[in-house]
């Protein structure tokens, strides 16, 4: 905060203008678009009944946590509830939906996909509920995730997510606080517009005839060449989107779902998910601009301020090179001793960025104000896992891959197509782009 | 995820849930959030607006704060003793010659100069940089020219920038003169008087050229009129009483521009402490080549000290002789008190590689010659 300022002043007089200065006021003008959007926001308020079928695709989730996340759906009463056991036979699952009274249903083919259409087919309500076999449903879950509805326009609904006992370590109190952060600020501005761009798959609602009417596509479509089997959730959104029906996030609705606690799973989840949402908006880049281009804003962003931060990297890495340290710091008054000098600049700088996260994730910190302390240990996870996994997502997103945290799941499409390098060469561009403009 | 089939984190788990999950977790204390928001708030504010009024000296602030704006040069008079301020006239006539460069970044950055002096086996006695008009006086540039142990030349251009084209009429020398620019140019002139050091300014160069906008030959200038904006400029500086500036009047050597009159450029003795020269060695063989004929122009107009404000070699097979003999040439010519090297590359703004540095034989002659001249005291 305190390199953003001094940066602005330079910039402002000597016109020369700072990478990691772009990158802050992307961000800060980012979060003001979300937070003045995200003002008009209100959750839907009047009851709607209708007829629910909760599909539940589910690989090898341990038996306990199963039948545990079955009976709080059950509690509620759904039309009817569908778990499609999907792999190798799984008599333990089997069992366990015997037991709560679902109706299951097996097939070999691995794979999330398919596990959804086998269980659209098989629904017959009028709204679908995908739920992740890992999700736990709170009290009032699915009365407050079936009233957006009532309006015939919207066409797909998620709930607020949360992560269970996040305090357990460090990785969960970092998911939670991402969960958090998404719940409050990009979620709510994105349903203002209708057009939430991604509804997370933990749970999620859709029209039974728009998922029926895009299966075919879920199934097939291609884009740089490939059919990415992740994702799945984002891909029932763009197509609930191009329908022209509106997407929106229902606050008063929340599941808890777990976080990997070990690093490498949560490195894989990220990486997948980093390639899921940069392949797909790519693909809906299109359509964003003609129709939802403060979406397109968003979703660009996401794919672009990491780039941003590497320019930063190499302009703070030239400088150190070089030994060009005087210039930003000349005006400010520090004492001659050299130790001195960078106690009190870090420490001024350290204060002022807290402050300043403070500020920006106040909607989860003011909640969670013990989660500060964890800051420094979430902005290292965010710089160094993070940002490099997004980047490396952005450049593999062609390639075929399957789910990285099922041992039994879908493995990928064996073709590749000379596409693959296209995102390659973008990637490329903007890397060089980014450092050239920096240094 | 196996964690679950642990009767212990099973329990765990459904304690927490049972415990945290009311179903309105969504609506929480909107109070607690605005307390939170409007603290930080005021705590940031308050740094952000104190981090700026330090380094701002015009805004108003509470005592602590206007106490930590640093004085003028605060950081070199804290080294162990207090150095105290040279006055002008000890510098306008120096006892040996003065090694000056230009570089991309300088004084801005310490690394530069930290490198030519490694490779030249000199450390530069004076450090030239450029400011447009559209610029404020900046004193941290001069305090840090005299961290790195030189003298500080600004090249101080009456423009907005080459991107602004060679004709920039908004600049043209009869407005400078008739007064349009004086708020600027009075704010300028304190900033110089205040921080009290000696600025060595070289205001509107290359005036004999047509390739600036401040040419009498471009913007709608018309003869006379650079004259009368120097002396305009000069008596805003004394009205301010900004003393501690040497005046620098600069023209390029007449090889390209034979025609041109400087007699008819120059503003007069009253006005101008020493007189730059910008020449460059292009095809010339030997520096004598290059300067001579101009020198011989200018003493007929002046016996005021000479600098050459800018030089460097055209790359090739003649840039090492070329200056090996310029040294030479230098010691020849005691009117001539140094010289400012132009060390850059296309890449960080020369027309070509003009740089010492630029191969090894070039960089074997430089080193020779500087340690064959007796250069000027640091200051």
């Amino acid at each position: 905060m305190l390199t953003y300022l001094l940066e602005i002043r330079a910039w402002l007089q000597t016109g020369r203008v700072y990478p990691f200065a772009v990158f802050m006021t992307l961000v800060w003008s980012l979060w003001l678009l979300r937070v003045t959007l995200g003002r008009f926001y209100r959750p839907y308020k009047r009851r709607f009944h209708t007829t629910t079928s909760v599909v539940i695709p589910v690989v090898d989730e341990p038996v306990a946590l199963f039948s545990f996340v079955l009976a709080r759906i059950v509690a509620q009463r759904p039309t009817e509830v569908i778990a499609v056991i999907n792999g190798p036979r799984n008599p333990a699952l089997e069992q366990v939906c015997n037991q709560v009274g679902v109706w299951w249903t097996w097939t070999p083919t691995p794979g999330k996909r398919n596990a959804v259409r086998i269980g659209v087919e098989a629904a017959s309500g009028e709204l679908i509920v995908l739920v992740d076999s890992d999700t736990v449903w709170t009290a009032s879950t699915l009365p407050e995730l079936v009233k957006p509805f009532r309006d015939p326009r919207v066409g797909g609904v998620t709930t607020r997510q949360r992560i269970l006992d996040p305090d357990r370590s460090v990785l969960t109190r970092w998911a939670d606080w991402l969960e958090s952060v998404r719940s409050e600020y990009s979620m709510p501005a994105m349903s203002v517009l209708g057009t939430v761009g991604c509804l997370p798959g933990r749970t999620i609602a859709f029209r039974r005839r728009i998922l029926l009417d895009c299966m075919e596509a879920f199934m097939r479509e291609r884009f740089l060449g490939v059919f990415l089997e992740v994702s799945d959730d984002r891909a029932l959104t763009n197509y609930t989107l191009k329908a022209g029906y509106r997407t929106v996030y229902q606050s008063t609705s929340l599941v808890y779902t777990d976080a990997p606690t070990k690093l490498w799973k949560l490195a894989k989840q990220q990486y997948r998910w980093a390639r899921g949402s940069q392949y797909n908006t790519l693909r809906m880049l299109p359509w964003m601009l003609r129709h939802t281009p403060v979406l397109a804003v968003f979703y660009v962003s996401d794919i672009v301020v990491p780039f941003v931060l590497i320019g930063a990297f190499a302009s703070w890495a030239e400088a150190l090179a070089t030994g060009d340290k005087w210039d930003l710091y000349a005006d400010f008054p520090l004492p001659q001793v050299p130790w001195q000098a960078l106690v009190i600049t870090l420490t001024l700088a350290l204060v002022m960025t807290l402050f300043s996260l403070a500020i920006r994730f106040g909607r989860h910190f003011a909640y969670r104000p013990r989660d500060l302390v964890y800051l420094p240990a979430f902005m290292l996870i965010n710089t160094t896992l993070l940002m490099p996994i997004r980047i490396a997502g952005f450049f593999r997103m062609a390639h075929n891959a399957g789910w990285g945290t099922r041992s039994h799941g879908y493995r990928g499409d064996a073709r590749s197509s000379p596409l693959i390098v296209a995102p390659y060469l973008i990637g490329c561009t903007m890397l060089l782009g980014s450092v050239t403009l920096s240094v | 995820m196996s964690d679950y089939d642990d009767f212990a984190s099973r329990r765990r788990q459904t304690a927490w849930l049972l415990m945290n999950m009311r179903p309105s977790s969504g609506q929480r204390p909107r109070s607690r959030l605005r307390l939170w928001m409007l603290v930080h708030a005021v705590l940031l504010g308050s740094l952000v607006y104190g981090v700026v009024a330090v380094v701002t000296p015009g805004l108003p602030a509470p005592p602590i704060v206007a106490s930590l704006r640093p004085e003028p040069l605060r950081r070199v008079a804290l080294t162990p003793a207090p150095v105290p301020v040279p006055s002008k006239s000890q510098l306008v006539h120096p006892t040996g010659k003065h090694f000056g460069v230009s570089t991309y970044k300088a004084p801005w950055v310490s690394g530069e100069i930290d490198r030519v002096a490694k490779l030249s086996g000199a450390h530069p006695t004076m450090i030239e940089y450029f400011v447009k008009w559209t610029e404020p006086f900046r004193p941290s540039a001069v305090s840090l020219c005299y961290r790195q142990d030189a003298l500080p030349v600004m090249s101080w251009e009456p423009w907005a920038g080459p991107e602004h084209g060679l004709d920039q009429p908004a600049y043209a020398l009869a407005r400078i003169a008739s007064g349009r620019y004086d708020a600027y140019i009075t704010r300028f002139a304190k900033g110089v008087r205040d921080q009290r050091w000696p600025v060595v300014l070289r205001f509107a160069h290359e005036m004999n050229g047509f390739w600036y906008p401040w040419s009498e030959q471009r913007s709608g200038n018309r003869p006379g009129d650079y004259v009368r904006a120097w002396r305009h400029v000069r008596a805003v500086f004394d009205r301010v009483g900004a003393t501690n500036v040497i005046w620098v009047w600069s023209p390029n050597i007449i090889r390209a521009v034979p025609g041109v009159s400087l007699r008819a450029l120059y503003p007069g003795d009253r006005y101008v402490d020493w007189v730059g020269v910008v020449g460059y060695g292009v095809r010339e063989l030997t520096a004598a080549a290059t300067f001579d004929p101009t020198l011989a122009v200018l003493h007929r107009i002046t016996r005021r000290p000479v600098l050459i404000t800018e030089t460097a070699a055209q790359p090739g097979p003649a840039k090492a002789l070329w200056a090996a003999d310029f040294f030479r040439w230098l010691k020849r010519h005691h009117e001539v008190i140094g010289f400012i090297w132009f060390e850059r590359n296309r890449a960080t703004g020369g027309r070509t590689d003009w740089r010492f540095t630029a191969d090894r034989r070039t960089l074997a002659a430089f080193r020779n010659g500087i340690a064959r001249t007796r250069l000027a005291r640091q200051v």
